[in-house]
């Protein structure tokens, strides 16, 4: 059901086209949403989803949705990038100010807590909301927040399309992780930067300070950090010799605490933030590639109907005729003399016939087949009754056929009645039919009777 | 593949022809139908595509009429043939003579346009009104049909009706060889139904059957996308309202009523926006005349959710806050906003969303501060709401697409339907909500948007384990 060669950037238009049609409000009639649109993606044919790119694709170019995301796009790189600028300067600024003028011995342990604190901090933070399958990546919020604040046509659309591509997917919460990273690594290359413009340009005491701990903490604090830059190849300086305020360090050893102090920075700021910066392009990229429609669900299936139809209507292929022959009463050109006829058409074997008040001088007929109503035409054209009652039953159709034969019957009498049975169940509806069709024939409302007992006095001559 | 199959629809005047049509394309436009005869005059065709590709073409064929003055025609032809040629001729070479003739131009030109499109089919739907007895013109018009040489298949309609002379029918099928027939109201299909008629179908067609294979495979799977996709529109409303919240100063009593007002609008709004998507999900149109078959009228339901009555009428009792507040349908809720500490931090949302999660506790401390109150829909209402929505689901998945009359055991206040959430508990996925107004709207909250969409499929999942219990 998915089109493998369709771009994360072509299901984005999708979606976003899909959500801008319906922030416009529900249509009362969605058949008539996008006519063109729809009958080209019908004749693209392939899979549902194929369909609804090339569905999107000419809604999208129409309303300049398209150039939208584009233009989106680019406008939330730079604010990215516009962020990560503003940490670059902020942490070159930090160091600057964590090392101070000169002017002081520098406490390297401090300094060291103060470059790499907060992002440490965060990055936990980072870690345990990875975890609680949810995303701790405020900076990554942040810049998402900012780019919520384009200001485009159909931002909001925009917006929640890619939302809803990348939840789905799973992916939101590493597209948040992959600003926060860059913001990080940003703030720390900064920050390294700022280091190193310090320590170049001025000349630093560093020493450790403490009021209540002992000297050996200092010593394990040293050893522990320096086991990752150890196995990098950086020079590790010996813990001992870290002089206190105010004493005079040789050259060698203030260049390897600063130093120590870089390569600190670097193993355990620039270089996992850089990692998990990869690590999340990655993520992303292999992510995006498997995101797809869900072509399945509620939101599409309307429009997955229409692009593949279960059912088409293709039209009138025989035209109706033009007229059929109708069939019409006509007077009997002799004279009606014969005793009265009652003929029972068509009625199911449930109804008694002959009809119980019928008196022994009226005769009594049933008629169905094609031999029985021929026959009987030939006795009404002999006996030439004066009245003739037509029983028939209402729920039937009154079809042409019925009709033909009434009109026939109706032509060899002197006066003709119609009598309806089981007007009940045939409900009023029906027996306006048989009315009209009589009427088409020629028969008059008045000789139409809707109950038996009365039509039977007719027949009898008593009303 | 080869050419679509080609499937005439034929039968006696007023049977449901144009009905059965409607209800096989899913398609509630198609042709014209009325109580009156002869409302088809004209042959019309609809195709039954899968993925695209067309595998069945349907005819809808008008009424036979005249089938004992045709049949006598025919007769008289035959005899005549006999004394020409002094040879019996096979059925279609007598149809195709009489098609020949000035009467299939004339009297029978009606008649003649069926046979002509029988002729070119592959095989043929015998639509009989189970309700009508058994006539001789009836016997006449297979003995016809029967003439053009292709495999004919019974098909009784209106059998969920009252009385039927069903079995008056079958004696009389099976005394002409045909023991193949399937039952199908085009009003109330049941649920098989399709399944029976091309399977039946199959059976006559030995050579087409992987197509109706195919086509009933599809439609089923079309069917359960369907089923699945009004689940979802029922739990996203459920959620949407369960989540919706307004905060009104709760001094006033103006702004409390006019506050109440808003939010009972707003929750109309969205239960007519549902009710739009499954008529359109299952192709029932607000303006047609098979809609006005379903408890709406003008595609809107009839009874005001919060009118007392309605509720009333569903059994539902409304809880003290509302009666206090006398406002029906609504529970002012006096509690921190509705959240439970365990809610939120069983989500992770305090990890995630954390802020939002810390703001929502905020506001409504602080509105206890400012002493507005928070006001969200009553539990029995959303209950009420899903009971509802899956009743006109329901409806909506037994009506054909032929049913013209409103079928009065569907209005709810007839019927006492059981609340959808029987127990009065809501489930799990809606008690979230509450504690979420960030999912009233979608993408509203966007990045902590993060568990509605998994939270309404399974409360649909829910929902339909709740329907399929019920049907048990």
């Amino acid at each position: 059901m998915d089109d493998a060669k369709a771009t994360f950037g072509e299901r984005w238009l999708a979606e976003a086209v899909r959500l801008s049609g319906a922030r416009t409000g529900p249509a009362t009639d969605s058949r008539t949403d996008n006519p063109v649109a729809e009958q080209k993606a019908r004749a693209a044919g392939g899979s549902a989803e194929h369909r609804i790119l090339v569905w999107a694709g000419q809604i999208g170019t129409a309303s300049g949705l398209a150039d939208e995301i584009v233009m989106w796009r680019r406008r939330a790189w730079l604010i990215v990038l516009i962020i990560a600028g503003l940490a670059l300067a902020g942490g070159f600024a930090t160091a600057v100010a964590v090392l101070g003028d000169g002017s002081r011995a520098v406490n390297i342990l401090w300094a060291l807590g103060a470059l790499l604190g907060l992002h440490l901090f965060m990055l936990v933070l980072w870690l345990l909301g990875m975890l609680a399958r949810s995303d701790g990546a405020l900076l990554g919020r942040l810049g998402f927040w900012l780019a919520t604040r384009i200001k485009t046509r159909h931002a909001g659309s925009l917006v929640q399309a890619f939302v809803a591509l990348n939840t789905r997917a799973g992916l939101t919460r590493w597209w948040l992780s992959l600003i926060s990273h860059l913001v990080w690594l940003a703030a720390l290359t900064g920050a390294l930067a700022g280091l190193l413009f310090a320590l170049a340009l001025r000349s630093y005491v560093f020493v450790w300070e403490t009021t209540i701990l002992p000297e050996s903490v200092f010593a394990q604090i040293v050893y522990l950090l320096s086991v990752v830059p150890d196995w990098l190849g950086l020079a590790v300086p010996d813990a001992s010799t870290i002089g206190d305020a105010g004493v005079m360090q040789p050259d060698n050893i203030r260049r390897a605490w600063a130093g120590w102090l870089s390569g600190a920075l670097l193993v355990y700021g620039i270089a996992p933030r850089a990692l998990l910066v990869l690590l999340c392009v990655s993520r992303v990229m292999w992510g995006i590639k498997r995101v797809r429609l869900n072509v399945k669900g509620s939101e599409w299936t309307m429009l997955v109907q229409r692009l593949i139809p279960q059912s088409e209507p293709a039209g009138v292929t025989d035209p109706a005729p033009a007229s059929v022959p109708a069939a019409l009463l006509r007077a009997p050109d002799y004279a009606t003399t014969g005793s009265p006829a009652a003929v029972g058409f068509e009625l199911s074997a449930s109804v008694v016939w002959p009809p119980a008040g019928l008196s022994a001088e009226s005769l009594s007929f049933r008629v169905d087949t094609r031999h029985e109503r021929q026959q009987l035409l030939g006795e009404l054209a002999s006996h030439k009754p004066a009245r003739l009652l037509l029983v028939c039953d209402a729920t039937l159709s009154p079809d042409r056929g019925t009709m033909h034969w009434l009109a026939a019957a109706g032509s060899l009498a002197g006066s003709v009645r119609v009598c309806l049975l089981n007007t009940e169940s045939a409900g009023q509806e029906r027996i306006s039919v048989w009315q009209q069709s009589l009427h088409d024939i020629g028969l008059p409302a008045s000789a139409i009777d809707l109950s038996a007992a009365h039509a039977l006095q007719w027949l009898e001559h008593k009303s | 593949m080869s050419a679509p199959l080609k499937i005439s629809v034929a039968g006696h005047t007023n049977t449901g022809k144009t009905s059965l049509l409607r209800t096989l394309t899913r398609d509630a436009r198609f042709g014209d139908v009325s109580a009156r005869s002869g409302t088809t005059r004209h042959v019309e065709a609809a195709r039954l595509l899968v993925d695209g590709k067309v595998l069945l073409e349907l005819y809808d064929t008008p009424g036979i009429e005249e089938s004992i003055d045709l049949l006598a025609a025919l007769d008289d032809q035959a005899a005549e043939g006999a004394g020409s040629q002094g040879a019996r001729e096979d059925g279609p070479t007598r149809i195709n003579r009489f098609l020949a003739s000035e009467l299939a131009a004339h009297r029978f030109e009606q008649e003649a346009k069926v046979l002509r499109q029988l002729l070119r089919s592959d095989a043929a739907l015998y639509v009989i009104d189970a309700r009508d007895p058994v006539l001789a013109k009836h016997r006449d018009e297979l003995e016809i049909l029967r003439m053009c040489g292709v495999p004919l298949l019974p098909l009784l309609n209106f059998v969920s009706a009252g009385s039927t002379n069903e079995a008056a029918w079958r004696d009389m099928l099976a005394g002409l060889g045909l023991h193949a027939i399937v039952r199908f109201d085009t009003v109330t299909p049941a649920q098989d139904g399709e399944q029976l008629l091309y399977t039946k179908l199959a059976s006559l067609l030995d050579s087409h059957s992987q197509t109706l294979h195919d086509l009933l495979r599809s439609h089923q799977e079309d069917a359960r996308q369907r089923h699945s996709s009004a689940l979802q529109s029922i739990a996203t409303l459920l959620i949407e309202t369960a989540a919706l919240r307004m905060r009104v100063p709760a001094t006033d009593a103006d702004d409390l009523a006019r506050g109440i007002a808003r939010l009972n609008e707003d929750v109309k709004k969205r239960e007519q926006r549902c009710v739009e998507q499954l008529l359109s999900l299952y192709r029932f149109y607000p303006d047609d005349i098979e809609t006005a078959a379903l408890p709406l009228v003008d595609g809107r339901w009839e009874q005001d959710l919060f009118d007392p009555y309605t509720l009333q009428a569903m059994g539902v009792k409304l809880g003290g806050g509302a009666a206090a507040g006398a406002a029906a349908g609504l529970g002012i809720d006096l509690m921190v906003g509705g959240m439970t500490l365990g809610v939120a931090a069983a989500t992770g949302a305090l990890l995630g969303g954390g802020l939002q999660t810390l703001r929502h506790y905020g506001s409504s401390l602080l509105g206890k501060i400012t002493g507005e109150k928070n006001l969200r829909i009553d539990d029995t209402i959303v209950n009420a709401l899903a009971t509802r929505q899956v009743q006109l689901l329901t409806a909506l998945e037994q009506r054909g697409h032929a049913a013209q009359h409103k079928l009065a055991q569907h209005s709810l206040t007839d019927d006492q339907a059981p609340l959808l959430f029987s127990d009065g508990q809501l489930p799990g996925q809606l008690r979230e909500a509450r504690s979420r107004p960030e999912w009233a709207q979608p993408g509203a909250g966007l990045l902590g948007d993060a568990g509605r969409q998994p939270a309404i499929e399974a409360l649909a999942e829910h929902i339909n384990s709740l329907l399929a219990e019920r049907e048990k």
